[in-house]
């Protein structure tokens, strides 16, 4: 029998690994060093093997050990991944993410979008869990509340291997939760993404395919939103500052804005917009009706899903609200002599395609609105519906059952 | 047949059986007589053909009668216990593994695991598939069968194996 001598070929090697490289455990319980080489992963995996399916009895590793030896060869080439996070923080990871909480919406739809298993997600926030028409997969899964007001004890019940929380945003909050964790479960890995800022979603995807080794799948998904957002920021390079459109964004409540420092400014910007109220003291000022008026911008764009506009998006086919909320901002005082009202360059966009990670379909469209002659074969609708069909793994009645631009 | 014609059918035959990116994982199994004894014994070639696994297992059952003999898989990434055979496979690379027997081709079964992906099932026999859903012995629901191969890999890879009986039987 060649069990005999390969068995012990293989006992000795384990035994010896130790001694050689060091006692930190990378990949598994029995698997020490700073390396799985394709030799101790070939022991493991017979051993297993000999003792699941061939009556062995020898050193048995135990499953976890080879998936996790297995993961590491194959997806970070048998070292740990050493990556820096959105909050700055330098994270090694020697094990793949099994059981992950994940405290925001955001990350969790990128996870989706390069197809990272959502049954390995055993922790959710609230947002995402009252969000049943987006994310109808967690039905199950528990909550562990908000940043916020995050559920320590059910945190702790979970067991995690790894929390996810936001990279910059509430960031008191989130490193709160992350010293708290860190000190209460052995070995929880706590890493930080925002997912939702123009800045630095392109490397959070590339940084999410490692720690997940969906590499390919981060590829794919940053592959399609550079195909959307690479062209816009060409063709926009080609129009002079001084001739951008002026643009008035105005968020749910009444007047209130987004100046520099703010999100929105960001977005207006990325879609080639000249923000009138980019010069505000504070990032999300409420505005006097009268300035508006005074400076008569070219494009009006509303933002609705929250507070008393909250229709629309994935959660309903709610056009009629849409339409209502349009008439009344062009019945407002003084709004009829506004260059954009009388050009018809009033539109009203949901922030399930302005806020969150699906930005650069909110983008597509503004980018359409700001310059029609340019960008008259851009199809955002077509952009959302590949999204939702191949990156969230939905079918396109999401986008035609919801309400997400008008008019 | 030249050696160069072999060889560039051998080439196409290769690039026809290449796992396509994105597949999904699976294992199949092709068996060919290559050797007759002349008094009802023979040796057969078994060609491992895994799909979409970057680091995984195969154990296979010989069925009583027939006796493993060798394999193309260093020895480091096999192991051989009674009647089954396990092989460590990586990269979706295809092994060769040769068994003696009597009578008819053998009936050879075997499971396979990815252990990237979690995911486990029955190596399927060339292009006969099984039933779905089918559960490995001794193992909890969640195992998938092998999705198979289509027909074009699967007669590509028997005449692989054809090929392979040729060029032996012409260096003898």
């Amino acid at each position: 029998m060649k069990c005999v001598p390969v068995a012990v070929i293989v006992i000795l090697f384990c035994l010896i690994i130790p001694v050689s490289v060091g006692a930190d455990s990378l990949a598994g319980d029995d698997s020490s060093g700073d390396l799985v080489t394709e030799e101790y992963l070939s022991g493991v995996i017979l051993n297993l093997l000999d003792s699941q399916y061939m009556g062995g009895d020898c050193n048995n590793p135990g499953r976890d050990t080879v998936i996790n030896a297995a993961f590491v060869y194959a997806s970070w080439g048998g070292m740990p991944l050493v990556i820096t996070d959105s909050s700055g923080a330098e994270v090694t990871l020697d094990r793949p993410i099994r059981r992950a909480v994940v405290f925001n919406g955001e990350t969790t739809e990128t996870l989706r979008s390069i197809g990272f298993p959502m049954e390995r997600i055993v922790g959710i926030d609230k947002y995402t869990k009252a969000d049943t028409v987006f994310f109808p997969e967690f039905a199950d899964t528990k909550s562990i509340g908000s940043v916020w007001s995050p559920d320590y004890e059910q945190i702790v019940v979970l067991n995690p291997d790894t929390v996810f929380l936001y990279g910059t945003s509430s960031n008191s909050s989130c490193n709160e939760i992350a010293e708290k964790l860190s000190s209460t479960i052995p070995d929880v890995r706590i890493l930080r993404f925002d997912c939702f800022k123009p800045t630095t979603y392109e490397s959070e995807i590339t940084a999410l395919g490692a720690v997940t080794g969906r590499k390919e799948g981060a590829e794919d998904f940053r592959d399609f939103y550079l195909s959307v957002m690479e062209p816009i920021k060409e063709n926009l390079s080609k129009i002079p500052e001084n001739e951008r459109v002026r643009v008035y964004f105005e968020t749910w409540v009444d007047y209130k804005t987004g100046s520099a420092g703010s999100g929105y400014q960001e977005k207006i910007t990325l879609a080639g917009g000249e923000n009138i109220f980019a010069d505000e003291p504070t990032a999300y000022p409420v505005i006097d009706p009268e300035s508006v008026i005074i400076l008569n911008p070219g494009v009006i764009i509303k933002l609705v899903g929250s507070e008393s506009l909250s229709f629309g998006g994935y959660n309903g086919n709610d056009i009629d609200q849409m339409e209502k909320t349009y008439l009344r901002l062009s019945e407002r005082p003084g709004w009829n002599s506004l260059q954009a009202v009388q050009d018809d360059r009033m539109h009203i966009i949901h922030n399930d395609i302005f806020g969150g990670p699906e930005f650069f379909i909110g983008t597509a469209y503004s980018a359409k609105w700001f310059y029609p002659e340019i960008f008259g074969s851009l199809n955002p609708g077509e952009i959302h519906r590949e999204y939702i069909e191949r990156f969230q793994r939905s079918d396109c009645n999401a986008v035609t059952d919801g309400a997400f631009v008008y008019p | 047949m030249s050696a160069e014609r072999k060889l560039f059918l051998l080439l196409c035959i290769a690039i026809i059986i290449m796992p396509v990116a994105g597949s999904p994982a699976g294992v199949m199994r092709t068996v060919t007589e290559i050797d007759g004894d002349g008094t009802g014994g023979a040796e057969y070639l078994v060609t491992i053909t895994p799909q979409g696994i970057a680091a995984g297992g195969v154990v296979e059952t010989m069925p009583d009668g027939v006796d493993y003999t060798g394999s193309s898989s260093p020895e480091s990434h096999l192991r051989v216990s009674g009647n089954m055979v396990a092989f460590v496979i990586y990269e979706s690379e295809p092994l060769t593994y040769t068994v003696i027997g009597s009578g008819d081709i053998p009936e050879i079964s075997g499971v396979w695991e990815d252990f990237v992906t979690e995911k486990r099932g029955i190596v399927s026999e060339g292009a006969v598939s099984a039933p779905a859903n089918e559960h490995l012995p001794g193992e909890p629901s969640g195992t998938q069968q092998s999705p198979g191969f289509g027909f074009i890999p699967v007669v590509s890879a028997l005449l692989l194996a054809v090929l392979v009986c040729i060029c032996r039987r012409d260096s003898l």
